[in-house]
């Protein structure tokens, strides 16, 4: 037991030095984009099944990333603000909000609280888009400010002048949300979230503030949306409404889903493989969701509990293959 | 211990609903030990010492049997969001209590040999036992159980008759709901009897055994047959 911690550690360890030598070995700006996005798609998906881990499958995170884009960019255009400052108050914008519209919508069990939050959604989308004199509208924000320069002297200079060190910054961010999310599903605060997904009223009976927990869980997973949005927007250095439209949260409900939703590092893989995907097929652009559906409908008829139960699938198709031929003999 | 009998439909159930705050009265109060509980949540309620079971079976059913209870322990809990965040030493001190509990409560359930079973492969007699199990977790003053004894086999009603008088000796009231009436009636020191919403008797059981409106609400009247 303790020998297996061990080497997942230690390959845990070698995975993250790895992923930060990578930038030496991959110059191509094409090739340091990609992996970007990767990053900020894997910080969707892993918050995203941070929610489900209350029983709530929420659409609105492509609204809530686009509520800490635009408050980290205004702040940042508007006001000033430093980008350091800006994007957590990005994140806390997106969770105050979630906070606010989660007291109303928590009463909603299922499929009703999907469909709110698929609502809320779109409904941000147009504020956003109406409210010209604050966020311009539908030719959004241009000329974001890139984040201030993050220097050690001697040894450290990130001044955000080429892609690679947008690259550490996600992954350094991407890191220390993946390590958020996984100490709170391993405390007793993700034993409770998982007690109110199986069972909402008996969790309520033992006196969990089912309720309570439920926002907590979305407020949460809605702070990271907000955070990724923040990044995005610097990143890009321009949004608009249509960055963030419907099917973005849909995208990263997929994500999850073909990763897997059942363990943690689900939503980690199935967002490398649906963002690497559309990159290798990218004559196939137009058909991009035509794509995403193929994966997803294999996925779901094959491989329910997604890719990340591969491994798994295969020692138990190889059991009882060898357990077939023992019976032959 | 007092049992809370009537015909289907009588509103037993809805009885627990209105104490435990699944439902709101329209009129009257809930009091306990002087306190009221009136339009409190469920979850206020529960850690007021109020707890109570289910008809259906209602379990964790992804869980193990030890991380069912383990998760059950939650009103005991000592440590705050950060402390647990954190995962300081207290909150893993905090777990280990919560283990230690939970291994307790299976032992004084009959579960032992179920701890690392996934609470959804358990046989059905089993999973109702660890219905009752997880309300102990709560430490609840009063116990409310909605028909624990339902859809059992012989040799399960038995255990589960010995469990409930476990419970009960060991100092916790106990409102129960039951259809089987020789164990109703052997358990509970008092009865009420409900139809139609209303009570209708109370008393010893040998009391509400002959309680003409008791034998009625049962039989009906006669008038309306032959």
């Amino acid at each position: 037991m303790n020998r297996k911690r061990l080497t997942k550690g230690l390959g845990l360890a070698a995975l993250i030095i790895a992923l930060c030598a990578l930038p030496s070995f991959v110059t191509g700006v094409y090739l340091a984009h990609v992996l970007i996005t990767i990053g900020i798609n894997i910080v969707l998906a892993a918050s995203l099944r941070f929610i489900a881990t209350s029983g709530q499958l929420s659409l609105a995170h492509a609204g809530m990333m686009s509520v800490g884009a635009y408050t980290s960019a205004l702040l940042a255009v508007k006001a000033g603000l430093s980008f350091w400052l800006a994007m957590p108050l990005g994140g806390l914008s997106a969770m105050v909000l979630a906070i606010l519209v989660g007291i109303p919508f928590v009463r909603l069990r299922g499929i009703y609280f999907t469909m709110v939050t698929l609502f809320l959604s779109e409904f941000i989308r147009l504020i956003v888009q109406e409210w010209k004199r604050l966020t311009g509208g539908a030719s959004g924000i241009l000329d974001i400010p890139r984040p201030g320069a993050f220097v050690i002297p001697g040894l450290l200079n990130i001044d955000f002048s080429i892609k690679a060190h947008y690259y550490y910054l996600i992954l350094f961010l991407a890191l220390v949300s993946l390590l958020i999310l996984y100490a709170l599903e391993h405390s007793r605060i993700g034993t409770t979230l998982f007690s109110v997904q199986q069972s909402d009223s008996l969790a309520e009976s033992l006196g969990v503030d089912t309720a309570g927990y439920r926002i907590l869980a979305f407020g949460i997973g809605c702070f990271f949306a907000g955070i990724v949005g923040a990044f995005y927007g610097h990143y890009y250095t321009g949004i608009n409404p249509d960055s963030f439209g419907y099917l973005g949260g849909i995208y990263v409900l997929m994500y999850m889903v073909v990763g897997g939703i059942r363990r943690f590092p689900g939503p980690i893989i199935g967002a490398v493989i649906l963002t690497v995907v559309p990159e290798l097929s990218s004559g196939l652009q137009e058909y991009e969701p035509f794509v995403f559906a193929a994966i997803l409908l294999i996925i779901i008829f094959f491989l329910r509990e997604g890719v990340v139960s591969l491994p798994e699938r295969i020692r138990k198709v190889r059991k009882e293959a060898s357990l077939r031929s023992e019976s032959k003999v | 211990m007092v049992g809370l009998i009537g015909p289907n439909g009588a509103g037993k159930t809805t009885v627990f609903n209105l104490i435990t705050g699944f439902l709101r009265p329209t009129r009257g109060k809930i009091v306990f030990n002087d306190r009221d509980l009136t339009n409190k949540k469920p979850h206020s309620v529960a850690a007021a010492g109020v707890v109570r079971t289910f008809q259906a079976t209602n379990i964790f059913s992804n869980f193990t049997v030890l991380e069912s209870i383990v998760a059950a322990c939650y009103l005991k809990k000592t440590v705050g969001f950060w402390g647990a965040f954190l995962h300081t030493p207290s909150s893993r001190k905090e777990k280990r209590r919560f283990e230690e509990r939970a291994t307790e409560i299976m032992h004084f359930a009959g579960l032992d040999s179920m701890r690392d079973r996934r609470a959804r492969n358990l046989a059905y007699g089993h999973k109702r036992i660890l219905g009752m199990a997880l309300s102990l977790a709560a430490d609840p003053k009063l116990l409310l159980l909605d028909e624990p004894l339902s859809g059992m086999n012989a040799g399960e009603v038995d255990d589960a008759i010995v469990l409930i008088r476990k419970i009960y000796e060991r100092g916790t009231a106990i409102l129960l709901i039951e259809h089987n009436m020789r164990a109703a009636m052997s358990l509970c020191q008092k009865i009420v009897v409900l139809q139609m919403g209303k009570k209708i008797a109370v008393g010893s059981p040998d009391e509400v055994r002959a309680d003409q409106r008791v034998i009625r609400a049962y039989l009906g009247t006669g008038k309306h047959v032959a």
